[in-house]
């Protein structure tokens, strides 16, 4: 971190640095305590989770989780790695290419997409779900995974071709202009330049669009049933008819979170850099 | 080889390179502009044209054309006035409380002294959890009964509410209180990383020429910041307008229809009474204040 002596010497008093921390301290049980909260009544008998006044102290317990594999939870779980998984590389495979052209090619109507592309994304999705679940109804073809990658795509896709495309633009073109006078194609240039040097990049578009997947529930609560019902609308469902079982939702809650955590701290500061990427450069 | 020769053929060379790269880039996006136009185009006016029509969930074999009907409902209907009210509550509440709360942390996470770093890996966690989980967590941790905020309050002798959730007055404060738990996050760290991308030295000049911490974030921080700020409400505002999982999970809109905003309106037109055509002629109506709020956000926050 740059910290020069005028920086130093101007340092905060005591007074100042403590009143930071107190306040930064004071945000940051805020932040956890949901968290700490579902970690550890996961672990709670259903019983103790849901006394008054709440009892701190419980026996720890995995019989939540065998409460979940009894209420078929981790099928709906394996549906959302399904749905993420192909929604993910669906975007990716659709959206980085296009997104390179919008980056490097020069045709008319390009900021106009641009703008659509970003509409696109901000519509609210009951505009797509309604009609979707209309046309789906009519095809025979609600409840399946491809109608509900689909419906996901509305949203994911042109989310990852905006993405790219600024991320695209950031890149020095002086390597591709080197290549393409050494008589490699453009599609050459773009498969074997562009996309391994933007790995780092496309992992964070990737783990974004996986996050966005991953949490969706409106649409999913619309369009799946019984074959895709991914784990965010058994979650719910568990709510409606289950509100007492606090422990056996937090452990719900915990299944669908601990993985997330566990990518972000690793990939915590790609996953700024991406976001901030799309941020200053709109 | 003679050199005119040599300098034609490259230029041919270049021309057919710009034709083989021109192409490249129309095949490379053909593919998402075929999908893109498929499933964004065709629900659009699938969309529209629902909303002309008299379109049930229960008698799904008739499509009967109504012409204005849903829109003339629509400016009738005595329910809106009250669902847009709760909307704007919802909405602005949410987006100014994140943003003025979100910025401060930003600007107090980027103090440069011993014990700060460590916290902005606290305060990122909830960008990474999704709507549902939230929900049902702060719905539990509002429990009247074994709820861990209510026993805090009695603990410690303060007087708590009997119900969060139950309390008209309560309702849309809790939930934008829940909603602020990942918006303030998410405008503190989009603001952090803009603040520390900044150059240190005019911050520098200016503290030593004397100026205060509040004249230094006013001209010289928020200025610096503004491009991203101005992002991130947008990303807040459009995510608050279409905010869902915390009305179906913590109050189903109530009590009565205390929380039921636009959204949620429109979805229980739509799915909960059947009314598809009069949903759509709601959802239209909703993409349309969308695309004139971010308007004028971007209009605005452009200026000055």
């Amino acid at each position: 971190m740059k910290q020069s002596l005028v920086a130093r010497s101007l340092r905060p008093s005591l007074a100042h640095r403590v009143a930071v921390w107190i306040v930064l301290g004071v945000g940051a049980i805020w932040v956890l305590v949901p968290i700490v909260w579902l970690l550890y009544t996961a672990f709670k008998l259903p019983v103790d989770a849901f006394a008054f006044p709440p009892k701190i102290i419980s026996p720890f317990t995995l019989g939540n989780f065998r409460t979940l594999v009894d209420n078929g939870y981790f099928t709906a779980v394996l549906h959302s790695v399904i749905v993420t998984t192909s929604s993910v590389v669906a975007s990716l495979v659709l959206g980085l290419p296009a997104g390179y052209s919008l980056s490097r090619g020069s045709f008319r109507g390009k900021n106009l997409i641009g703008v659509f592309l970003l509409a696109s994304y901000a519509a609210p999705a009951v505009i797509f779900i309604i009609p979707l679940y209309f046309i789906y109804t009519r095809l025979n073809v609600l409840d399946t995974y491809p109608s509900l990658v689909l419906a996901y795509l509305t949203g994911l896709l042109p989310f990852t071709i905006w993405l790219s495309r600024r991320f695209f633009d950031g890149l020095p073109i002086e390597l591709e202009d080197a290549a393409l006078t050494d008589g490699c194609g453009r599609a050459g240039v773009f498969l074997r330049i562009v996309l391994p040097l933007s790995m780092p990049a496309i992992s964070t578009i990737g783990v974004l669009v996986g996050l966005l997947a991953w949490g969706e529930f409106f649409g999913a609560l619309i369009l799946t049933g019984p074959n895709t019902v991914t784990a965010p609308v058994s979650m719910g469902n568990f709510i409606s008819y289950n509100t007492n079982n606090w422990s056996a939702l937090a452990a719900a809650g915990v299944v669908v979170i601990v993985p997330v955590l566990v990518a972000t701290v690793i990939a915590q500061r790609r996953l700024v850099s991406g976001l901030t990427a799309g941020a200053v450069r709109q | 080889m003679s050199e005119p020769s040599s300098a034609r053929q490259r230029g041919r060379a270049g021309g057919r390179q710009r034709r083989q790269s021109r192409l490249f880039f129309i095949t490379a996006a053909t593919p998402a502009v075929v999908v893109v136009a498929a499933i964004i185009l065709i629900p659009l006016i699938v969309s529209v044209g629902l909303s002309f029509t008299g379109y049930s969930i229960d008698i799904p074999g008739k499509l009967p054309w109504v012409g204005l009907q849903n829109y003339r409902l629509l400016i009738s209907d005595p329910q809106i006035p009250t669902v847009l009210e709760n909307t704007l509550q919802y909405v602005i509440g949410s987006v100014v409380a994140e943003t003025l709360v979100g910025t401060a942390i930003a600007v107090l996470l980027a103090s440069r002294f011993a014990g700060v770093r460590p916290l902005r890996v606290i305060y990122m966690l909830p960008l990474m959890v999704s709507w549902v989980p939230v929900a049902i967590t702060w719905r539990a941790l509002l429990d009247p009964q074994s709820g861990w905020v209510a026993a805090t309050l009695t603990a410690t002798g303060l007087p708590a509410p009997a119900s969060w959730l139950g309390d008209p007055h309560l309702a849309m404060v809790t939930l934008v209180a829940t909603d602020m738990w990942v918006g303030v996050p998410f405008i503190a760290i989009l603001a952090l990383t803009a603040i520390l991308s900044l150059p240190l030295d005019p911050e520098e000049a200016a503290l030593v020429d004397g100026a205060s911490r509040v004249q230094i974030f006013r001209h010289i921080t928020l200025p610096g910041i503004k491009p991203v700020l101005v992002v991130a409400v947008v990303f807040r505002t459009v995510d608050t307008f279409r905010q869902f999982a915390l009305m179906d999970l913590m109050t189903g809109g109530g009590p009565g229809t205390r929380t039921t905003v636009l959204n949620y309106y429109t979805y229980l037109t739509t799915f909960q009474y059947g009314q598809v055509g009069y949903g759509a002629a709601l959802a239209v109506c909703m993409v349309l204040i969308m695309a004139v709020v971010v308007t004028l956000v971007f209009v605005f926050g452009r200026r000055r």
